[in-house]
């Protein structure tokens, strides 16, 4: 398996510049895929979401075939759904709030970029705080 | 103003540059008062998301004020509260038209073929500069930026920027319906949204998948009484899952890598 992730890396991660402990690309590109397609139920569907760069090519269609899977996926269309999520919210129902784990002020910026980058515990959402309307 | 500017792979730098001015009479501008950072801007400063242009400020999440509009903005009045959806649309193509903003055959300089535009991406999303900074040109306005009521704060209204439309998206494409098993692969922010999407959408039962504990903790403590399954890499961790629940029907998975 490391070796099929080592060449799906290459394929997606054309430059890279890692500096220490950052910018390190992900290295199992497609290890959720392959999971998905394994975990769901027989004759199931699979959302999948998140940006992907044009030259990623590996999906386990295998998978998708001998199990009768429904595969459904692409970049949001992000202005169909804020009218009701907003609205959602103003009604009290949800609140988002409960994941924003850090507030940054711009002046800030960087540092934040580099600690959430590394994943580290606690760093799940960062809020920035630019400097002319704060 | 100030702005993050991306400078190259690993090169990130927050810089002065020039605010931004109208240009077209469908544009506004707005003063930004919120904005984040997201997973996406790290695959561009990580590589894998190529094409970058040198000189593009990074970040499609924002929330501000608007600051001035063109004469085509009829639906907006200087000193709205609004959220600024991370993908651009016209809002009058038959894509657009029918919800599908993310393949707008108008709004990218690259074509109707060129894919998606967004803020603070690769040149081939416009490119369009980002929202890490004071102030951003939106253009289209009129479909591109939504008045926020009184009752949402800015910190609940950058949340519905981007990951909480792209949570709500997965949940619907997979789609999620009363009764549903559901498992969520990454619980991350969007993976959080995920989770509440899918209990929106009428989700029976969720299975959270993660090997960071205070991912699954905050997944726990959001979803109150929903079946939450740890997991981590290795086949092993999966195979209960099926045994036990008959496999969940359905399943989110995002962030990319």
């Amino acid at each position: 398996m490391a070796g099929q992730f080592e060449q799906e890396m290459s394929e997606v991660a054309l430059e890279t510049n890692p500096q220490g402990d950052n910018w390190h690309p992900g290295g199992a590109p497609s290890q959720s895929l392959i999971w998905a397609t394994q975990c769901v139920a027989k004759g199931g569907s699979i959302g999948v979401i998140g940006v992907f760069p044009p030259q990623a090519m590996t999906f386990p269609v295998g998978a998708l075939q001998q199990r009768n899977l429904t595969l459904k996926g692409g970049n949001c269309n992000h202005r169909k759904y804020i009218p009701r999520l907003v609205g959602l919210v103003a009604t009290g129902a949800l609140d988002p709030t409960g994941i924003l784990t850090n507030r940054e002020p711009m002046t800030d910026v960087i540092e934040a970029y580099k600690i959430f980058d590394q994943r580290q515990p606690g760093w799940i959402k960062v809020e920035l705080l630019p400097t002319a309307g704060g | 103003m100030k702005a993050v500017v991306f400078h190259g792979v690993g090169d990130i730098r927050l810089d002065d540059v020039e605010e931004p001015k109208i240009q077209e009479p469908s544009d506004a501008i707005v003063r930004l008062t919120s904005s984040a950072i997201c997973g996406t801007d790290l695959h561009m400063i990580r590589g894998t998301l190529a094409g970058m242009k040198l000189g593009t400020i990074l970040g499609h999440e924002g929330v501000g004020v608007v600051e001035e509009i063109g004469p085509e903005v009829r639906n907006l009045r200087v000193g709205d509260r609004v959220v600024i959806p991370s993908t651009l649309g016209c809002g009058y193509c038959s894509y657009c038209r029918a919800g599908y903003y993310a393949q707008c055959d108008n709004i990218n300089p690259n074509g109707p073929q060129a894919g998606t535009a967004f803020f603070g991406g690769p040149e081939p999303t416009g490119p369009f500069d980002g929202l890490q900074a004071e102030f951003a040109r939106v253009p289209y306005a009129a479909i591109n930026l939504v008045k926020l009521p009184d009752q949402v704060t800015d910190e609940q209204a950058i949340m519905i920027s981007d990951i909480f439309p792209t949570a709500y998206f997965g949940a619907e494409i997979a789609e999620v319906s009363d009764g549903d098993a559901v498992a969520v692969f990454g619980c991350g922010p969007v993976g959080q949204f995920a989770i509440a999407s899918a209990k929106i959408l009428g989700a029976g039962r969720i299975f959270a998948v993660d090997k960071e504990e205070s991912r699954l903790e905050m997944a726990r403590a959001g979803c109150g009484g929903h079946q939450l399954q740890r997991g981590g890499p290795g086949r092993g961790h999966l195979q209960p899952h099926r045994r036990r629940w008959g496999g969940p029907r359905h399943r989110g998975r995002w962030g990319g890598r």
